[in-house]
């Protein structure tokens, strides 16, 4: 699969894209752990006042701070809710005797989608080191951040989009992270290089791809679930 | 320019997609409750005898009490089979009955959800600023 049969699967991802580069999942999860309590403590006042337990002198103030952060719970849950149906899409296709899924279509990972979408079209390598699974990975093995500025600013060829060439190792969950890193690896040999300076195996960049498409599909659920 | 996009693409998604997978999701749980249930087998089987307890009538013997003791068991069997039956598979469709009246609910809530934060908004603002 070439990098522009790619990017119209990635088309498919756009508007959850946008979202995530505007609020992030993570903001909008922890905006939602600040307003519930608040929500909660102002609720407690308005009940009171409405059953006629307690007169409240500012009720009005009250009742505006409740309705606009109630609006803006509204809206998180809604963009949530939006963003929550384009990441499973691709867990969707991949049960396709359900009857849910694209045939033809082979499904690509919002992880995977995220790091190609911001990856420059000349420096594929580079979108995916700069990324921020691409960071958590290479954390996750040792790697240290000014050995990476190291070899990012020494690098003599990069791999661009048109020297790129992926295909999914494991059929049955499509592309992910790993079959990305795993790319990466085979095809930016400096990249591997690289890695093998640091004493990383293909097995650990794998393992540790592995994980964090492991650890990201869980904390999505989590939220969905909650 | 970014915010009038996507602002566009999730009303477009909210009053098309989203209101397709609304309905999958109900249809997922109607599927759930109708095989948790086992309606489809139990309406097959609706007269059959309770649990296939069945009284064997003695072959060649015409004696009343060889053959009416059986007729009698395996009448109330299936009467007691016929209860049972028909009490789980009533349950069932009352499940289903209300997963629909939920998923209609919440179908005209989700419908109205994006006026429903307008009105908060503008009630909100106009509260906190003493407009009203």
């Amino acid at each position: 699969m070439t990098y522009l049969e790619i990017k119209k699967i990635i088309r498919n991802y756009y508007p959850a894209l946008l979202l995530e580069d505007l609020i992030s999942h993570k903001t909008r999860e922890r905006l939602l752990d600040i307003l519930a309590p608040i929500l909660f403590i102002l609720l407690l006042p308005l009940v009171a006042h409405i059953s006629g337990l307690a007169v409240l002198p500012f009720i009005s103030t009250f009742v505006g701070a409740f309705c606009l952060l109630s609006a803006v719970t509204v809206i998180i849950f809604m963009l949530d809710a939006f963003h929550s149906s384009f990441y499973f899409k691709t867990l969707d296709a991949i049960i396709l005797e359900q009857g849910i899924g694209v045939s033809g279509k082979e499904p690509i990972s919002f992880e995977a989608a995220q790091v190609l979408y911001h990856a420059p079209e000349n420096d594929i390598a580079f979108g995916f080191i700069v990324s921020t699974p691409g960071r958590k990975i290479l954390a996750r093995l040792g790697v240290d951040e000014k050995a990476i500025k190291k070899f990012l600013n020494n690098r003599k060829i990069k791999l661009s989009a048109g020297m790129f060439n992926f295909q999914s190792f494991d059929s049955e969950y499509g592309i992910t992270l790993a079959d990305l890193a795993e790319v990466l690896l085979k095809q930016d040999k400096e990249f591997a290089d690289f890695l093998f300076a640091q004493n990383i195996q293909e097995k650990d960049l794998l393992g540790a791809a592995l994980w964090l498409v492991r650890e990201a599909r869980a904390a999505a659920r989590a939220l969905v679930e909650s | 320019m970014k915010f009038p996009i996507l602002a566009t693409k999730y009303l477009v998604w909210h009053y098309s997609e989203a209101l397709t997978d609304w309905w999958r999701i109900v249809g997922n749980f109607v599927w759930f409750f109708f095989h948790m249930f086992s309606i489809g087998l139990l309406s097959k089987t609706l007269f059959a005898p309770f649990k296939r307890l069945q009284e064997e009538r003695k072959k060649g013997s015409l004696k009343f009490e060889d053959w009416g003791g059986a007729i009698i068991v395996n009448v109330l069997m299936r009467f007691v089979g016929f209860g049972v039956r028909t009490v789980i598979i009533a349950v069932g469709l009352i499940f289903i009955l209300f997963t629909v009246v939920i998923g209609l609910m919440a179908f005209v809530l989700w419908l109205i959800l994006p006026l429903g934060v307008a009105f908060l908004l503008v009630f909100g603002f106009s509260q906190l600023f003493y407009l009203l």
